[in-house]
Order: structure tokens, then C-alpha cells, then sequence
């Protein structure tokens, strides 16, 4: 027997758990307005989560799924893609979401039951959130195989979770992305738990990255608490997916400080002392703490900015409680361009009872 | 007031249970604060304040649950919040109006001559506004000084926001008759059924469902009782008499095995009507017992049902029931056998009937009497025996 390939799986972090580089920094870690504006969302996000659940336990927002812990993959994601490009997200991306211009009210709106949240305002093209499991990755296949096709500079980005990567859907759009050399980035974030499945029993793959490696595309992994790591690694694959040169796998190491959604209990099966620990790695701390080694952060920038940040969630409660009801029309409007007759009939009934029981 | 009920805390949960409060009647609570731990099926969690202002009344304590949309805390909201949504239990009247924020960032209001005029407006509002597409500095504050409330920016605002709403018939929501709604002009409010009454609601439509019933109606005279004579205490007897008379009803009936359990003892499960609902606290071994005997007992639960303080198991394993509602008032009834016990007699109220004596007529006082058996594993001979039996244990003087 002789070895006839070999592989290797690269690890990238930027900012140590403390903060600290790790080695240079690109340009953009050094340009405090750019520092500045990662961390404003980053914070967005941390507080939007905060509101959303509290909306959730008061019966004033459907079921909901936080994203606390995975403040600095989402939003060093989103500042390394370009608007043309298309994001495919899975549920609880929003910190790239608000980088890309979809707004709070939006977001509550959608976990308060209303598919029109999905009607982004900003990022026309991008995908609307995303339940089943794996789905979006084919979509983001698919998309970038447009993109190709119609010579566009862009790319298509999909998110998937650790758990998601066991589903046949990912395999198959990570071998149609790099049998045809889509431009497309599929960004794994792994925070440790599918729902109460450890990543342990999930799979027995060393890491997730590595199952790009039987698709023949690259795969590489960056600690995704570490903003400035993920955001570098991002560009890097997208110039490289722009350029033609084919699809990347991101898998980002972080953890969900939170519960699954507002339906689950992590404390009933994560281990004790798990999440203590994560939270001494969280995102937020290691870019404030970076911002305040370069002397452009302190303690009035921090009250000022969450000042700022729960003026526009609470401004973006109200947006969202002022939306108009969607009338029941809208359960007919957009499944076929003409309604069967019995579906006609249902719609009567229904624009019935609205009136008479409104 | 404000009243909050509880909310579906996961996808379609039925119920919580109270674990512990955080809060008690009378404190101050701000907006999101932890209010108290409650577990759901899956999960225990949070449940923070939607107010600000003061705890007037908590709905039950640890270990009480609670149905979704049964009412959890009672609340005297702050003063000066003033409440645009408070009706639909909305966050909204809760933005914070703080006259601090209000310097920090004035917009300006060019005026014809080019000096500016400053806009004042709360942060919120000027959010708001921005997202609404709406210019601050054109809208009039009806805040102190003019400053331009989140409520001037929904006034504005709101015709523009809604360019999505269809033009004609306007959206309106399907009220289930199952869900707690808002107060409306000319109906009550829907009360979610808790705990005796919730029970009641249940077990009737148990009996409902599985019980063939039927009833039977006569009279015991009692002209001839002594004065004094305790008619709860009597009619105890009687149902003894009448359960010796025809064991068969003083059963428990398995419709699973489609098997009866015949008891030696009699437990007689009286019906106590209380302010939340049917009580059935049990008498038990009616037979082997003194008529003071029973007397004190019948006081003791009577005390404690209305207390609330019967322990379950005065509550639990009667054999046999009784209803005495001629206390009140009605004759005659169809009183429901709630299973697995197969009878229950109903004593109505008592009254003076013309009766003929031999050839005469007399006035007599009179007992109504109501039995129901199911008829699944009782004939109605023996129903019948038993309520003779009764009615001749009823007529003795003593």
C-alpha cells in the first residue's frame, strides 16, 4: 500500500481568548471604525436576544432561537461579504442578517408568526430563514450555479449547524458546488450542541471541516469567537469563490451560550460547568477588550452604545406590534397562480368568519 | 389594573407549573425583570415582568399549575407610563421617556428666516420615525414642551407603515372560543376554569361520556320525625339501610374489565358546593357509625371544604354519593354519577304535601328523592329496592 492523497485541516485564530493578536492583523483589525462597527452589531445582537426571549416568556413573540455566543461568526461573516452577494441562513444568523440590512422589527416580526418578516426590506435577494435542516445548503448550490451561469461576480454563502452536517442535503450541495466549481462558502457553525446532541455523538469525524475533503473542496477551520479570525477566513474564500476558483467549507468553533430555542432547557443535559466555561471564551469580551489594548473603546463608548442599541430594539418592538395583522387572504395568496375552487371556497369562509368573529 | 396571563411558554403547552416567585404583592417591578421560575413539560423557565409598576395579585402559589392564558399576576401599572396598548398587553406603553436622553441629540427645525428650531423627541421616537420615513422635525410633540412622543410618531406614522394592509376589508383576527380574549363592550371576560371547577368540568364529561344513566324519583313522608332530627345525619342511615338492602349499588363499576367491586363498607361522598367549584369530601363507614358520630364528621368537612383545608385523602375512594341540594331549593333532579361509583341519591327540599291518609287527606311533610344508577351494571329492580329501602329508613319517627 502507498498513500495516494493526503490531507490537512488548517485552524485559524486572530485574537487569543484574551484578546491579543495572535500574529499580524489584517487592515481592517487596525481601522477602529471598522472595530467600532463589529461590535455595535455584535451588541445588537446580544441585546436583541435578550428582548426576544423576554417577548417570547410574556406571550408576545412565537417560539424564538437566540444566538447568543455566535456574535462574532455571524457578524464576521456578514462584513466579508459584498451586498450583491446572496445569503442562505439557517435560523439564527442574525448578526450577519443585520449587517446585511435586514432590520430588528423584521426579525421579531417573522418569530412572531408572520412570514412577511421574511420580506427583507434591505437584501432582496437573500434568503428567507430557513427551519428544515439542510435545505438552504442545495438553495445556496443552486444560486451560485446561477451566478455562474449568468457570468455574476457574486456568491452565494449557506449556513449549517453541526448537527446539520450529518443530513444528505449538505453532502449533496457540497459535491454539486465542487463538481462544477460553484461560487459558494458553506460556513459550519459548530457551537457544540445539536439541540441536546453533542458534537461527540453527532459524528466521528475529527472535524466537521474535514468532510469537505470528499467533495474536493477546501475546508479549513477558525475559532468563530474570534471576529477578525472569521471575517479573514471568510474573505479569503469568497475572493477565491469570485475569482472561479470554486467553493469553500468554513467550519467556526463557538458555542451557544443559549438554549437551543425558547422551547428547550439546556440545563436538563449539558454537562455542569460546560457553559461556565464558554462563557470565559465569549465573543463580545475578546473584541472589547482588543478595542480597549488599541485605546479606541472604554467604558462611556460601552453605556453609549447599549444606550443606543435598546432605544432601536425597543423603536423596533413597536415597529413590529404596529404591523398589521395579515388577513386570511394571505394563507391563499401565494401558492398558486390560480386557486383551485375548493381553495376559492375555503378563502370565502375564512374572509367570513374574519368579519363576523373579528 | 393590568392583569397578565399566562403566555404559551414553549409550541402549544397546555399548562405551567408555579416553581417559585420572585415577586411578591407589593413590590415595584421594572420592565423584564424576573418575575417567577415556572416549568413547563420541557422546560423551566422565566417568565420576566411586561410592566412596570406594582404586584397587586399573584394567581397561585409553588407547585399550583397554571393553564396558558389563566390570569398569573395583577398589576397597578405606574402613573406616569402612560399605556397606549394596554388593552392588548402591549410592551408599548412602556418605552422609557426619560427627559435625559431627550438633550443629547436635537434634531432641528429650519425655520423660514434659517434660524433653527429644536425638535425635541425621545430617542424612541425619533427611531421610530426614521424606520417610518417620517421627518421628526414636521411632527408636533404633544409631550411636556413639545416633545415628540413614540405615541405622536404612531399618530403620524401609522397610515404611511401599513402600505402592505390590503385596501378593502380590513384585516381583522378570528377570536377562538377557546382563547382568552380582551374584554369587549357587551361580553364578560373569558375566565380559563382552574382547579375544583377545571376538576368538575372534567369528571362531568367523563360521566357523560361513559356513564348509563338513569333516574328515579319518589318521596319519604317525614311527618312523623322527631323535632330536631338532623336530616344529613338521617339520610346517611338511610343510605346505609338502603346499600344493605341492595349491595349491588354500593359499588365501584370497571368498565375496562367490565367488573364491579362490591364493598362491605359504605364511604358516602357528599357534594359541597363552593365558591371554586364541587367538592366531594367522604364519610367514610356510614354504617358503623352514631348519628353524632357522623354529625362530626359531617361538620369537620364541612369546615374544611369550604376552607380549603381537606387533606386528599378526605377526598378520594367514596362508594356511594349523596347531594342534599333541597337545601337550597328543587325537588326533584337528574344527579350525575361520576364513576367508578354506579349511585347517587339527591334529597330535594322538603315541603308540605297534601297526601291521603286511609280515606283522608292529610298535610304531610315530605322528602323528595332523586336516585341515579348506572344502568350498565345495575337493574332497576335493584335500584328500586334500594331507593325503598331508603325511603323506609327515611319514615321511621327516630
Amino acid at each position: 500500500m502507498k498513500t495516494v492523497a493526503e490531507f490537512n485541516i488548517r485552524y485559524q485564530q486572530l485574537l487569543d481568548d484574551a484578546g491579543q493578536p495572535t500574529g499580524p492583523l489584517p487592515d481592517f483589525a487596525r481601522d477602529p471604525a471598522q472595530l467600532h462597527e463589529m461590535y455595535r452589531v455584535m451588541t445588537l445582537c446580544r441585546l436583541f436576544d435578550t428582548k426576544a426571549i423576554n417577548l417570547q416568556r410574556t406571550g408576545k413573540l412565537g417560539t424564538y432561537a437566540p444566538c447568543t455566543g455566535h456574535e462574532a461568526t455571524h457578524v464576521g461573516v456578514g462584513a466579508a461579504m459584498q451586498d450583491a452577494d446572496v445569503l442562505c441562513p439557517v435560523y439564527r444568523e442574525y448578526g450577519t442578517q443585520l449587517w446585511r440590512g435586514v432590520t430588528l422589527a423584521e426579525i421579531f416580526i417573522y418569530w412572531g408568526g408572520d412570514e412577511r418578516g421574511t420580506n427583507f426590506a434591505g437584501p432582496r435577494e437573500d434568503f428567507p430563514w430557513c427551519v428544515p435542516i439542510a435545505s438552504q445548503c442545495p438553495h445556496a448550490a443552486g444560486a451560485a450555479m446561477a451566478f455562474k451561469l449568468r457570468g455574476e461576480p457574486r456568491c452565494a454563502v449557506a449556513y449549517i449547524g453541526d448537527g446539520g452536517t450529518s443530513q444528505g442535503a449538505f453532502y449533496e450541495a457540497m459535491n454539486l458546488a465542487g463538481a462544477h466549481a460553484l461560487p459558494v462558502v458553506f460556513v459550519i457553525v459548530n457551537n457544540g450542541w445539536a439541540i441536546s446532541i453533542p458534537v461527540g455523538e453527532q459524528t466521528a469525524a475529527q472535524t466537521l471541516a474535514q468532510k469537505a475533503i470528499a467533495a474536493g473542496i477546501p475546508g479549513v477551520q477558525v475559532d468563530g469567537n474570534d471576529v477578525i479570525g472569521v471575517r479573514e477566513v471568510m474573505q479569503a474564500a469568497l475572493a477565491r469563490a469570485r475569482a472561479g476558483e470554486g467553493p469553500t467549507v468554513v467550519e467556526a468553533l463557538t458555542y451557544r451560550l443559549s438554549d437551543h430555542t425558547t422551547a428547550d432547557d439546556a440545563t436538563r443535559y449539558r454537562p455542569a460547568g460546560e457553559l461556565e466555561a464558554a462563557w470565559q471564551r465569549e465573543p463580545l469580551l475578546r473584541l472589547r477588550r482588543y478595542m480597549e489594548s488599541l485605546d479606541c473603546w472604554d467604558e462611556g463608548r460601552e453605556r453609549a452604545l447599549r444606550e443606543d442599541c435598546t432605544a432601536q430594539i425597543d423603536a423596533a418592538v413597536l415597529a413590529y406590534q404596529a404591523n398589521p395583522k395579515a388577513s386570511t387572504d394571505s394563507m391563499f395568496d401565494h401558492l398558486f397562480a390560480t386557486l383551485p375552487a375548493h381553495l376559492v371556497e375555503q378563502r370565502e369562509t375564512a374572509r367570513r368568519y374574519a368579519v363576523g368573529h373579528g | 389594573m393590568s392583569r397578565f396571563n399566562l403566555p404559551d411558554l414553549g409550541e402549544g403547552l397546555q399548562e405551567a407549573e408555579i416553581v417559585r416567585w420572585h415577586v411578591a404583592i407589593g413590590d415595584r417591578v421594572t420592565v423584564d425583570q424576573p418575575m417567577v421560575a415556572m416549568e413547563t413539560a420541557k422546560a423551566v423557565v422565566e417568565v420576566p415582568s411586561p410592566y412596570a409598576g406594582v404586584i397587586t395579585a399573584l394567581f397561585g402559589k409553588p407547585g399550583d399549575t397554571i393553564a396558558t392564558g389563566a390570569p398569573l399576576v395583577d398589576f397597578r401599572l405606574d402613573a406616569e407610563v402612560s399605556a397606549p396598548t394596554t388593552a392588548s398587553g402591549g410592551v408599548v406603553g412602556l418605552m422609557p421617556t426619560s427627559d435625559e436622553e431627550i438633550r443629547e441629540a436635537p434634531a432641528r427645525r429650519a425655520t423660514a428666516d434659517g434660524s433653527a428650531v429644536r425638535t425635541r423627541a425621545v430617542p424612541a421616537a425619533r427611531d421610530l420615525a426614521r424606520r417610518l420615513g417620517l421627518d421628526i422635525t414636521t411632527l408636533d410633540g404633544s409631550g411636556r414642551d413639545g416633545l415628540v412622543t413614540v405615541d405622536d410618531v404612531m399618530a403620524a406614522g401609522l397610515p404611511q407603515a401599513a402600505p402592505r394592509a390590503p385596501a378593502a376589508a380590513p384585516p381583522q383576527q378570528i377570536t377562538s372560543a377557546l382563547r382568552p380574549a380582551g374584554p369587549t363592550h357587551d361580553e364578560g371576560e373569558l375566565e380559563v376554569l382552574r382547579s375544583l371547577r377545571r376538576a368538575m368540568a372534567q369528571s362531568m364529561s367523563m360521566a357523560r361520556d361513559n356513564v348509563m344513566e338513569c333516574t328515579v324519583v319518589d318521596d319519604a313522608d317525614i311527618q312523623g320525625w322527631e323535632s330536631g332530627s338532623d336530616y344529613t345525619a338521617r339520610l346517611l342511615r338511610a343510605i346505609a339501610a338502603g346499600c344493605r338492602a341492595e349491595p349491588g349499588l354500593n359499588a365501584w363499576y370497571d368498565a375496562a374489565s367490565q367488573g364491579r367491586r362490591i364493598f362491605s363498607h359504605i364511604n358516602v361522598g357528599i357534594a359541597v358546593d363552593t365558591p371554586d367549584g364541587l367538592l366531594v369530601p367522604v364519610i367514610r363507614d356510614v354504617g358503623n357509625r352514631t348519628p353524632p358520630e357522623l354529625r362530626d364528621e359531617i361538620n369537620r368537612l364541612k369546615v374544611g371544604a369550604r376552607d380549603r383545608t381537606l387533606p386528599a385523602a378526605d377526598l378520594r375512594d367514596f362508594t356511594f354519593m349523596l347531594s342534599n341540594f333541597g337545601v337550597m331549593a328543587g325537588r326533584y333532579a337528574t344527579p350525575v354519577v361520576v364513576p367508578p361509583a354506579i349511585a347517587i341519591l339527591g334529597a330535594g327540599k322538603v315541603s308540605r304535601d297534601v297526601v291521603a291518609v286511609g280515606d283522608r287527606v292529610e298535610i304531610h311533610r315530605r322528602m323528595p328523592l332523586s336516585l341515579t344508577f348506572d344502568h350498565r351494571c345495575v337493574t332497576g329492580g335493584e335500584a328500586v329496592r334500594l331507593l325503598g329501602a331508603v325511603i323506609a329508613d327515611l319514615e321511621l319517627p327516630r
